[in-house]
This record gives structure tokens, sequence and C-alpha cells, in this order.
């Protein structure tokens, strides 16, 4: 009863905000401010709540709905080769300066299709490095649906301090609806702390908690009896890289993390400068739903313990021209499994995860220019993982790098329209895939060969957008914006008899949609 | 925070990163290390140059080496597991006849079950070859697992075996005896337990059949295979989208209820089946008091065995105790053929044939389930003659000597 007394009060703040308050449309000029504003919100404020006391991009509130596509067969073999979605969002920031306190609230709710590829039982496969998920050769259809709250409170304790709290609760819902089964629910619920201190109105240091519980509920079954093709069916639950078991009883999962951070913040009359170093330990451990006494059985059966490092810094200055934009974001996950045997009674470690992912971004916003945008990206990422019980290692390195720009037809308050596009090219760098004792493995010749010759291929994509936006009555604003990406492969460096795209497939995602304003 | 300072620890930090990511662990590798010998009956029998075969009963991969001079094959860069070891040699009729005093090629087996490799080990076993001349007759097929997409009218009522002449003259099935083996548990659920009894002298048999006739009533003829019916009906006619079989035309099937009445006791009228044109099966042995038939179970090992001995002992199942359920012992030197067919691959625990009979085992599916698919087990066709017969492949390995096909094929190697 509490917990939905909280939603409920969770979607007041968020969806009633939008209707109070004035207008952003003095401080915003169009969809990039706009979008600018929000993407400061999301990698700053967001992560520390307590800096809401300096957020300077005013109130703002929105009501948006869109569609998503994306399909083709240039893909990783056990995703998406198909995935629609329909999505309407709520989000808004609102001050209270004689209280001194700021709010932020953001309710959304998806709908979609998606079809997945070959051994993937589970939808969406983990993002932390774990090995553990279920598996079954036969390709899925699914329904998806997810629930998103999320609010943040700050309030300003004195001159110096303020105190915020960040707090999610993010419910998804995936049906595989063709046989095996699987109706899967996964519910997130994340507490942020924080608390900032104003040296001399330019200076802010922060520091922050973070607790996150993750738990994921798969629940298999079959409606139907299978065709004359068993194998495709059997289902395994996956630990590795060729360590699996071909018996799995149902399981649910349960990540815990736990995580601290600190911020520095550097104000002047024309720059901004926000650094933050997040670290986190996160322990994931799948444990069996049914219990029995009798076979005095361990509950859990698999574990995953994990440390990211997280270090993100945004730089921006604002010149008579324009303004220059720089993000930097360097990420680490290091992630141990091990796996519990019934015939000695312990648990044996069995697999290792490194991964770094570099992001830099660099973008020139003008103000009074039909150039209105100028930006540059940088993406590394290496991701290694090792299953030392065959030995098998799969190891890459890729480089992607995309221009894009805007341009804006005229000046006209009334209504505008943005063209932009943009182009990237994704490298491969390096590649190591050595199966060793695991060569003969299903999981090596059916996931690890294919999954590894798509990571190591190269691809540019092309993608182009329009956005056209104009004021509505009440002195509301609307825009729409309809983009496209096209990603094609350009070369395969590695297993090239043995991936699941050739040279002449491709992926596209398209999507529009309709924002309103207040 | 001065920016000096800020590059210092950006650049501290990635060291640091940099630094634990090449702490990668080295692999858990072992080392399998197996030596060949003979039994004294095949002492002096060259050991060098034959492949060994280990198999991870986990993954089911396999890996091949051959021995050198002194018998020795290595496996290096294994992964920790449980592996199944085998290894057989094919002997000539000219170097058999030196230790079987028969002019007849033989293959002489070694197999090893569930060894047990831990990481960073190294494992050393011994396997010890040995054989027995091959039979005239051998099982041919056995359709156990029953019926598919049928919509659950037949189920397994469809079941049957075939006996098979492999030789070049003709064979007299009068009074032999089949017998299915026991457990009935063959490592298909998780909590199912492996006998625990002895298979050096003794095979272990839950049901008992014999073919009728007086000694040369029912010949079978070199190339020509006998098939005994469950139930002698066209199941095929009955449901003509199922994975199913017409049985009407065996030349045998089973019948229990006259039978288990003249005992006292009652049969199983949904299942059993007489068809009046079909000669049944002399029912021998039933294990189940009440409601019995003499169907196979899903996952059946089954042996031909010779027409002279007379069983009598029986032998309580030492792993169920919530009843009594007894076995029959039949001596292991009186079977002629018998194929250990078992849930899958990694139920190499739950063999119910000792190794002179069968060195390996065999399966439908390797990861089990395999109920209601119509697969059956087949016994591989070795050469065609070329007068057209067949000469099936017998190597008392059915890992080797059977195959699996959808449906099932009762007499397919049948000259006419």
């Amino acid at each position: 009863m509490k917990k939905q007394l909280g939603i409920v009060g969770i979607i007041f703040l968020s969806i009633g905000s939008c209707f109070a308050g004035n207008p952003d449309s003095t401080r915003v000029t169009d969809v990039i401010d706009r979008s600018l504003q929000r993407e400061e919100y999301h990698l700053i404020f967001d992560k520390v709540p307590s800096l809401l006391s300096v957020w300077e991009k005013g109130d703002y509130a929105l009501i948006s709905t869109g569609f998503s596509s994306s399909g083709g067969d240039y893909v990783h073999p056990q995703l998406f080769f198909s995935k629609n979605l329909f999505e309407i969002k709520s989000e808004s920031v609102k001050s209270l300066p004689v209280n001194g306190w700021r709010f932020f609230g953001s309710v959304a709710y998806t709908n979609g299709n998606a079809e997945t590829g070959k051994w993937n039982m589970s939808y969406n496969l983990p993002t932390n490095g774990s090995p553990y998920y279920y598996m079954i050769e036969q390709e899925g259809t699914w329904k998806s649906q997810s629930y998103d709250f999320n609010v943040a409170a700050q309030k300003n304790i004195s001159g110096r301090l303020s105190a915020g709290i960040g707090l999610k609760y993010l419910g998804d819902l995936h049906f595989r609806t063709f046989d095996s089964r699987n109706d899967n629910t996964t519910l997130k619920i994340q507490v942020l702390p924080s608390l900032t201190m104003n040296f001399d109105g330019k200076n802010y240091i922060s520091i922050g908690l973070l607790y996150q519980r993750l738990k994921n509920e798969p629940n298999i079954s079959n409606k139907y009896q299978h065709g004359t093709e068993p194998e495709k069916y059997h289902l395994f639950f996956n630990q590795g890289l060729g360590t699996w078991d071909n018996s799995p009883s149902q399981m649910r999962m349960i990540d815990s993390r736990y995580g601290a951070l600190i911020s520095y913040r550097k104000f002047s009359a024309n720059s901004s400068f926000d650094a933050i170093y997040a670290i986190d330990y996160g322990s994931e451990e799948w444990l069996l739903k049914s219990l029995s006494t009798l076979n005095n059985r361990r509950e859990d059966i698999s574990r995953y313990s994990y440390f990211s490092h997280d270090l993100s810094l945004r730089h921006r200055s604002v010149t008579s021209s324009g303004s220059f934009v720089t993000n930097f974001d360097i990420k680490n996950i290091h992630g141990d499994g091990a796996v519990y045997k019934e015939s000695t009674n312990a648990y044996q470690d069995n697999y290792q995860f490194f991964s770094i992912t570099a992001d830099l971004d660099v973008s020139y916003i003008r103000s009074n220019s039909v150039l209105r945008q100028l930006s540059a990206k940088l993406r590394l990422d290496n991701s290694s993982q090792n299953d030392y019980n065959y030995g098998h290692i799969l190891e890459y390195t890729n480089l992607e790098g995309t221009l894009s720009a805007d341009v804006i037809s005229g000046k006209n308050r009334a209504v505008n329209l943005i063209f932009g596009g943009l182009f990237s090219y994704k490298m491969n760098l390096s590649g190591n895939h050595n199966p060793m004792a695991a060569s003969s493995n299903f999981f090596n010749t059916e996931i690890a060969i294919p999954a590894f010759a798509y990571h190591t291929s190269d691809f540019y994509r092309a993608g182009a957008r329009v956005c056209s936006e104009f004021d509505i009555a009440g002195g509301y604003r609307l825009d729409i914006s309809l983009s496209g990406d096209f990603l094609k492969p350009i070369k395969l460096n590695n297993y090239e008899n043995r991936s699941s795209f050739t040279l002449n497939d491709k992926y596209y995602l398209m999507s529009l949609s309709l924002c309103f304003n207040f | 925070m001065k920016k000096i300072n800020l590059r210092l620890f950006i650049t501290a930090l990635v060291a640091v990163i940099t630094i634990s990511a090449c702490e990668k662990k080295a692999p858990e590798l072992s080392v399998i290390e197996v030596t060949l010998a003979t039994s004294a009956a095949f002492d002096g029998v060259a050991i060098g140059n034959i492949p060994v075969e280990i198999t991870n009963t986990i993954d089911n991969t396999k890996k091949t080496v051959l021995t050198n001079q002194a018998g020795v094959a290595i496996f290096e860069d294994i992964a920790p597991s449980t592996y199944n070891i085998s290894a057989s040699k094919e002997l000539t009729a000219e170097i058999a006849f030196n230790y079987t005093g028969f002019n007849k090629a033989i293959t002489i087996n070694a197999n090893l079950q569930n060894i047990a490799v831990m990481p960073l080990q190294t494992i050393r076993q011994t396997l010890t070859l040995d054989g027995k001349a091959g039979g005239d007759l051998v099982i041919k097929e056995v359709y156990s697992l029953g019926a598919a997409n049928d919509g659950y009218a037949i189920m397994f009522k469809d079941q049957f075996f075939e006996i098979f002449n492999n030789s070049d003259e003709t064979q007299y099935l009068d009074k032999l005896y089949i017998a299915y083996l026991s457990p009935s548990k063959a490592g298909q659920g998780s909590t199912d337990v492996p006998l625990g009894l002895p298979l050096t002298s003794f095979v272990y048999a839950s049901k008992i059949l014999q073919f009728p006739g007086t000694g040369t009533q029912y010949p079978l003829e070199p190339g020509m295979g006998a098939v005994i019916a469950i139930n002698a009906i066209n199941y095929k006619e009955l449901k003509p989208l199922a994975l199913t079989v017409d049985n009407s035309t065996a030349q045998f099937d089973t019948y229990a209820i006259t039978w288990l009445q003249s005992l006292g006791r009652t049969g199983n009228s949904f299942f059993d089946v007489d068809n009046p044109n079909v000669p049944n099966m002399n029912c021998i042995y039933l294990n189940i008091q009440n409601n019995g038939f003499f169907n196979m179970d899903d996952y059946a090992s089954i042996a031909l065995v010779k027409s002279g001995p007379v069983f009598t002992e029986t032998i309580k199942d030492p792993t169920i105790t919530t009843s009594e359920v007894f076995y029959m012992k039949i001596p292991v030197s009186e079977i002629i053929d018998g194929v250990d067919i078992l849930a899958k691959s990694s139920s190499a625990a739950f063999k119910r044939l000792p190794a002179v009979i069968d060195s390996g085992f065999t399966y439908a599916q390797e990861n089990g389930s395999a109920n209601y698919t119509g697969k059956s087990l087949r016994r591989k066709v070795a050469k065609t003659l070329a007068s057209g017969r067949k000469v099936l492949q017998d190597s008392n390995n059915s890992s080797n000597d059977f195959e699996v096909v959808a449906p099932a094929t009762p007499r397919s190697y049948n000259l006419n």
C-alpha cells in the first residue's frame, strides 16, 4: 500500500508540475538548446541531486510521445533483429525558491514488440559483464512494456549546504510469445542521497551514495507441444564462455549495488566545469525459486561480483557567438563469476570480465547562425572475457568516430525547421578469440564465433533528422522530430565464413516524436 | 582543485585501471594420460596407434588422440569436467583366430565412465581392451520412445524391437530370450539413482520374453530382420500425420493378459492389444504384479539371450525403499547381443550392460527429453554386399554402432 501511494505521489509530482509555472521559452531557443538542457540534467544532476541547488536552466516541463522502429540483419546474433516501441513520457523541473526546494520528476511508459536472435531467452543480455542468462536456440518474438518513475528533490539546508535525494523505480515486463515462453519481470530501485557544499559561490564539492537493487524474475514455461526439433527448445543457463547448465532450475536474480561518488563543480560567468567520479560494488546472485530441504541444495547457484568506476567530465564555455560543450566519460567494469558445484559443495570461480568505455564529445552550438550545431564524437570500447574453466578468451577494442551538424532555417520564433545529419565510422582496432578447450563446445561455435565476428566488424552509420517546432495555444511550444539512422558493415575482420551476417546486410533505426513543452 | 592535480588524478586512475586489466587469470586446464592394456585373453595384441577418445559429459565435446607405441595417449589442455574414456581396436579374422579360435574379425573395446578431472590436475587412467566374438544375431533397432505429433493418442503403444541375422547362414529364433534390462531409470531426471549392482557376471531384467517354437519353426534368413512389436497394429493408419509406424506386419507381438490371468494377476487391456494373426512371444518374467504388460522403458536397454538357461534367481533393487522390486539375474555369459540405450550423453553411470557386451551406450538426444519424439535407435550398416545383403556394424560398442532415425524403420534392411 505504501509503495502504491509512493508511486501515485511520484506521478503527481511529475505530471502536475507540467502545468504550473512559466514556460521556459525565454530561456531556451529551440530543440537544440532544449536537448542541451536535458542532457545537462541527465549527465550531472541526475547523478548528484543536491547539485540541483545550482540548476541554472530554469524550470521546464514536457510531455512527449514517440514511436521508434529498428531492424535488420546486421545485428548481434543474440539481440534484436527488429524492435518497435511506442513511448509516452513526462518530465519536468520545478523550483520553489521561497522554500529552497527544487524537484525533478519523470514518468515514462513504453510498449512494444521485438524479435530476438538465437540463444537468447532473456530479452536483454547483461550489461554489467555478467555471463548468466537463460538461453535457448530457437529465436523468439517478444512483447514488452516498461514503467519508469524517476524523481529527485533538493533542499538548501543553509547558505552553503544543500541536500538532495534521487529515487528511481524502473519496471520492465518482457513476455516471450513464442515457445518456449518467458514471462520476465525486472524491477530496479535506486536511491541516491547526496550533499553539496558551496565554498565561494564558484566552487562546489558534492558527495553521494548509491544503493540499487535489481530483481529479475524469469518465469519459463511451454504452452504448446514443440515441433520435431526438440533440440531447438532445450533450455540452458549460461555461466561463462562454454560453461553452462543444461538442466537449469527456475531461478530469480538479485543484483545489489552499493556505491559512492564525489563531484566537483566550478562556475564562472561564462563557463562551468563538472567532474564526477563514482565507484560501485555490485553482487549478482541467482537463487533457486524452489528449494527442497530434502535434497539439501544450496539456494544460490551462481554469483557474479563486480566493481565499476566512472569518471565524467563536462566543460561548457559561452562566447558571444555560441558555446562550446565538451563531455568526457570513462567507465570501467571488472567482474568475477563463480558457479556452485554440488559434487564438491563449493563455488568454483570460472569467469572474469573487464571493460573500458570512453566517450569524448565536443560540440559547438551557435546562437545566431544557420549552422546551429557542429559536433564531433569519439568512442573507445574495450572488452575482455575469460572463462578459465576452458581457457576461453574473447577480447576486442573498437573505435568509433562521429561527425554531426544541424542547420536551422531562419530565425522565425513562431516556426522553425532544423535539419541535421550525422556520419560515423566504427573501426576495429584489435581482437583476440582463443577458445582453447572450448573449441568444440557449442557455445563457441554457435554464439562466441558469430558474436565476435559482429563485435570486430567495421561499419559506417549515416543518419538524418528533421525537426520542426512552433508555438501553440496557451504559450506552449510543440516540437516534432523525425530521424533515421542506417548502419552498414564495411569489413569483416574475423570469421568471415561463420558470421551471422554478410556485408550486404544492414540495420536501420527510425523514430518519430512529438513533444509538448511547457 | 588546480587543473594539474585533476590531470594527475585522471592519469593515476587510468593507470590503476590499466594495471588491473592485465591481471587475467591463467587457464585452469588439466591433462589426461591414458594407458592401454589388454585382457589376458588378448595378451600380445599391439597397443600402439590406437585411437583413444574422451567425451566431456557436460558439454559433449570429444577429443581423440592416438596411442604411442607404448600404448599411451596424452590429452592436454582439458577443461575440468567429468569424462568418459573409450578405445577400440579391430582385429582381422586372421589375428583374431590366434586369440579366439574363431576365424572371424572381432573388435576389442575398453571404456571408463565418469572420470572426474579437477582444475590443473594430471589424471592417469589405464584402460583394458577386451571383447567377445561378434554374434550372428544382433539387435538391429529399438524403438521405445513413443510417437510424436499424435495428440497422445498412440503414446508408446507402437514400440518394437528388431532382431537381424548378420551372418551368411540361416539362424533360428526358436526359444531365444529377450530381456528388458534394469533399472528403468536411465539418467533423465536429476533425482535418478544408478542401480549399484555389479555387472561383471550378471545383468538384471525386469521383463523377459521368449520366442515361441520348438527349435526350427522360426528361421531367419541372412540379411533379414524380425520385428517384435508390443502391439501388432497399424498406427500409421490410425494417425497418418503422426511420427509412428505400421506394426501390423510384425513377425511377433507381445500379449500378457492371458498369461497374467493364469497366474491370478491382472493385465492392462488399454495398452496391451493382441493381433490374433501374429504369433505371441512367450511371457517368462514380469516384475509388475498387476496391470503390467511388456512395454519397454522410455530409454530401453535390451539383451538377446541364448535359449538354454532357465532363470530362477531374482535380486531386490537396493535403491528402492518404498516398495520391493525384484529383477531376474541373467548370466552375462548367456548373452548373444545387447544394446545399452540411456537417457542422455551424461548418463554413463546408469549402464545396464557390462563393457564386454556393450562397451559404450547410445542415446536419442544429447540432453535427454526424447520421450514422444518418434525417434528410434538403429544399428548402422557396415557394408552392403553385391547381393544387396547388408552387414551391420557390430563392434560391441553401441556408442559407435547405433544411429538415431525418425520415424522408426522396421525391416528396413531386409532384402525384400
